[in-house]
């Protein structure tokens, strides 16, 4: 997608691909040096997905090994984002995990608390 | 009953500003210890917890009683936790951020807060320090206080260059072969690596105890005073402080401090006074134990050495400095009798031994009838490490350049460092050129990114003549680049 910049770190990667539903894949370790461009993109994303009117995106971690809970954070700050819209506007994140990876099982357990109404996770 | 609306609004307003405090405490005290973060973290819990209550943010109050708990047995653990661990306090403070914002009684609306409180819950009960730990250390690595065999001092500096080898293997492995080398890396690193605890009053608090147990019997009276600053150091140091403030105080109660009666005649307080103070300085523990008791009798230790074979004339020769030191020797005590206290000449001994194990010294003065003075000497490796944190292409890991050295801007380097290929990585050559100095020495390294200011901690300790070693840098391992090396 030309309009979200991808991330392109060594170590790191972030790329966004497909229009519906438009796919976020991050992949290596999203370290505290991840967070400001992670923030970045997913400002765009959501901008660009609002515009769309999007119901749905897909956020692959399968080969996301590692994510920091500075750059957690900014999942959460993604989640209030959506939470602002009116209702009719909000989208869903659905993640796709690889349950061989550890931190992602509960980690996204506990993402799924702040709104199971908007999270949806797959694989784990 | 009904609060005013402007009350309860000014409640948010502060709610998010202690948040906010309670989040940077949060990260001071996992990147370092800090006294003052760490007070400052539980006193705005506490607050935010009774300020919540009383305004009947009911779902605050009960996030901010699990981030209490969490926080108690993270400061029980020295503030060595794992990264489950701090998501979860982040993650808490995100729900209470969120919760602090909807109207009081309002409908939660998607938000699990039971789901939460339970995710919190299966935290502690991992975490606890009695628990037993069935989590393995994912991609990095727990703190630990105990647990690993000791590895001898004159293999580790070996072993550690080998450790930093396997972890630049396995950054660079895919697949299979990863996550072998993955298991090779953290078996060295747990093996060899730095193990943490935290020395303060909480931990020698059982001195405390032990020291008014033995005077009670002895029929004396003590009072045990601390002035030691909270230091970070590693576990084996920690264990040879217990060691040697133990058998010091105990000492100094049997042997230093008089009976109430003695000490009334000679002036002085009934109760006898020890004090335990220090901390690091300079990159060494040092803890000083004194009493005000009768002090060293030289002339005991003498009669004693004569007794124990050395003779007259030699035994006069020696100063009070070797007199300290013969009292150090194996089986030398000024008891003829072996109590169940002491006196049977293992105390000075047993100090002596696990002090200079690690490196240190065992010194002492005395002034007669004004007391004695024990001073534990150990060197203590640097924990923290400040730095600047890179990131070069073609490296799938952080650099970290010491903070001795100094960036210089728009200037040029005589001799450029591409750290990809010295380490055996496909290296591109691209990137700004960042030059470093460091007494008159400039290197440049060519990065994809500013370099940043960091604290890390150190994980293994490598011996000057290695290439670097490696840090854990926001929970993400990282290189330190020794320059000079290159």
């Amino acid at each position: 997608m030309a309009a979200v910049p991808p991330i392109r770190d060594p170590g790191f990667t972030a790329e966004v691909t497909g229009e519906a539903p438009a796919r976020l894949v991050l992949r290596g370790n999203a370290d505290i040096q991840a967070r400001t461009s992670l923030t970045a993109l997913v400002d765009t994303l959501h901008a660009h997905l609002v515009e769309r009117a999007a119901r749905v995106v897909i956020v692959d971690l399968a080969a996301l090994e590692f994510m920091n809970a500075s750059s957690f954070n900014v999942l959460v700050g993604w989640l209030a984002l959506i939470q602002e819209l009116p209702p009719e506007q909000r989208y869903r994140l659905v993640f796709r995990s690889n349950a061989r990876i550890p931190w992602q099982t509960r980690s996204l357990r506990t993402l799924t608390c702040f709104a199971i109404d908007l999270v949806e996770i797959e694989g784990g | 009953m009904k609060l005013p609306e402007e009350l309860v609004n000014q409640f948010r307003t502060v709610a998010q500003e202690r948040l906010a405090r309670i989040e940077a405490a949060w990260a001071q005290v996992m990147s370092a210890v800090d006294d003052e973060a760490a007070a400052l973290l539980h006193r705005e819990i506490h607050t935010l917890k009774g300020e919540s209550q009383m305004l009947g943010f009911s779902d605050v109050n009960v996030v901010c009683h699990k981030l209490e708990d969490l926080v108690e047995v993270a400061r029980a653990r020295g503030y060595a936790v794992d990264e489950d661990f701090d998501l979860t306090v982040n993650m808490a403070l995100r729900f209470m951020t969120m919760l602090a914002r909807k109207k009081v009684g309002s409908q939660l609306g998607g938000i699990d807060l039971p789901g939460f409180l339970k995710q919190i819950d299966q935290v502690l009960a991992e975490s606890r320090p009695d628990a037993p730990r069935a989590r393995s250390s994912s991609l990095t690595p727990l703190n630990r206080t105990s647990g690993a065999p000791r590895v001898p001092a004159f293999l580790r500096d070996r072993l550690a260059t080998i450790a930093v080898d396997s972890f630049i293997e396995y950054a660079a492995a895919e697949g299979a072969r990863r996550n072998r080398l993955r298991f090779s890396w953290h078996t060295l690193r747990d093996m060899i690596g730095l193990q943490r605890a935290v020395l303060g009053p909480a931990q020698l608090v059982k001195l405390e105890q032990n020291g008014h147990a033995l005077a009670r019997e002895l029929g004396k009276e003590i009072e045990v005073k601390f002035e030691l600053s909270s230091a970070e150091v590693t576990a084996e140091v920690l264990a040879a402080i217990d060691v040697a403030t133990l058998h010091l105080a105990r000492n100094a109660v049997d042997h230093g401090i008089e009976a109430p009666a003695v000490r009334r005649a000679a002036g002085k307080s009934p109760r006898g006074r020890i004090t335990l103070r220090g901390g690091v300085r300079d990159d060494r523990l040092v803890i000083v134990l004194e009493d005000d008791g009768a002090g060293i009798q030289f002339d005991r230790v003498r009669a004693r050495a004569v007794e124990l074979g050395i003779s007259a004339a030699a035994v006069e020769a020696l100063d009070h400095d070797r007199l300290i030191e013969l009292m150090c020797q194996p089986g030398f005590t000024t008891r003829t009798a072996a109590t169940d206290i002491s006196g049977r000449g293992v105390g000075l001994d047993a100090v002596r031994a696990a002090v200079v194990e690690l490196g240190g010294s065992l010194s002492a003065s005395s002034v007669d009838g004004a007391g004695s003075s024990w001073t534990v000497s150990i060197p203590v490796p640097r924990l923290g490490i400040h730095g600047h944190v890179l990131r070069v292409s073609g490296l799938p890991f952080p650099l970290v350049v010491d903070a001795a050295w100094q960036i210089l801007l728009g200037e040029t380097a005589e001799r450029v460092v591409d750290p990809a290929t010295a380490l055996g990585f496909p290296g591109t050559g691209s990137g700004d050129l960042v030059v470093f100095e460091r007494e008159g020495v400039r290197v440049g390294v060519r990065c994809d990114r500013a370099p940043m200011p960091m604290l890390g901690r150190r994980l293994v300790v490598t011996p000057a003549r290695a290439l670097g070693e490696v840090v854990l840098l926001d929970s993400v391992e990282a290189l330190l680049l020794r320059l000079e090396r290159f």
